[in-house]
């Protein structure tokens, strides 16, 4: 896979398909379990596709019987799952709080 | 006179109760056509080769599954459907665009890759034979600045990737 700048937005498609990287999505499921509009969807998919983190396939159905044609999915890619947790994890640091310091008074002077 | 206007006051009713009936079917016929119409719109702002494989195989029948899908109420399927093709329509010229990018960069990394390869051996071979050393150094640099090139598309490619995000 080709190594790729991981924005927040991003995080969230990736996330999705961490959480079980056997099971492929489609996009509009995408869409609602990311809360993304298709317009900042696809143009990602396209990009995560293009970079070897994504493969598309098409639904098994028959379009007579189901009465609409075959939907696109995508999976994550074997080699883009490690690389995805290491990004997420990169990211996840950069994003973290600091944790506060706590001033103690001094000793002897209250 | 008074059984007169009841008799046209009936009749006006259920003239307009079905005029009414009339227009809704129709408007309802006309905005189950919106997205649809929409999602054309952002197909011309593709390649034909896009077309095939963006519009045809990926956004129609997605469309087509929010609207016919089992949740479609009348309602929720235009809004959804609508909301759906809307934000196609509007990053249609930016998927158009990166996907003409990527795939020009792509051929053109592959080109210089190949070419890097073919560079490398010829220098290996020629440092092999012991050759003349002015020629050497000539591959050398032709080395140098093929990868050069190689770096500049890469990095191109990441500028690409980048501003689409």
């Amino acid at each position: 896979v080709r190594d790729l700048d991981i924005t927040p937005k991003m995080a969230r498609v990736l996330k999705v398909f961490l959480e079980d990287p056997s099971h492929s999505r489609y996009g509009f499921e995408l869409m609602k379990l990311t809360g993304m509009a298709s317009g900042s969807l696809y143009p990602m998919l396209a990009k995560l596709e293009g970079a070897g983190w994504l493969t598309r396939g098409r639904e098994n159905i028959d379009p007579r019987v189901a009465g609409r044609p075959p939907r696109m999915h995508y999976m994550i890619t074997g080699a883009a799952v490690s690389a995805a947790r290491i990004q997420l994890s990169a990211l996840s640091e950069q994003y973290r709080p600091p944790v506060p310091i706590h001033l103690r008074p001094q000793a002897g002077t209250s | 006179m008074g059984y007169l206007w009841t008799v046209v006051s009936f009749l006006g009713g259920l003239a307009v109760t079905a005029a009414g009936d009339m227009v809704s079917e129709e408007v309802r016929d006309r905005l189950d056509h919106l997205p649809q119409a929409i999602l054309r719109l952002a197909a011309r702002r593709l390649d034909l080769k896009q077309r095939v494989a963006v519009y045809e195989d990926e956004w129609l029948p997605e469309l087509t599954y929010i609207l016919k899908g089992d949740e479609a109420r009348p309602v929720t399927r235009l809004y959804h459907g609508t909301r759906f093709a809307l934000g196609i329509l509007m990053s249609a010229h930016r998927t158009a665009s990166y996907l003409r990018q990527a795939d020009s960069l792509d051929e053109d990394i592959v080109t210089a890759k190949m070419l890097l390869a073919a560079q490398e051996r010829r220098l290996l071979e020629v440092a092999a034979a012991r050759g003349d050393a002015r020629l050497l150094q000539r591959y050398r640099r032709d080395l140098a600045d093929s990868q050069l090139v190689l770096e500049v598309l890469v990095e191109r490619k990441r500028f690409v990737d980048r501003r689409l995000s």
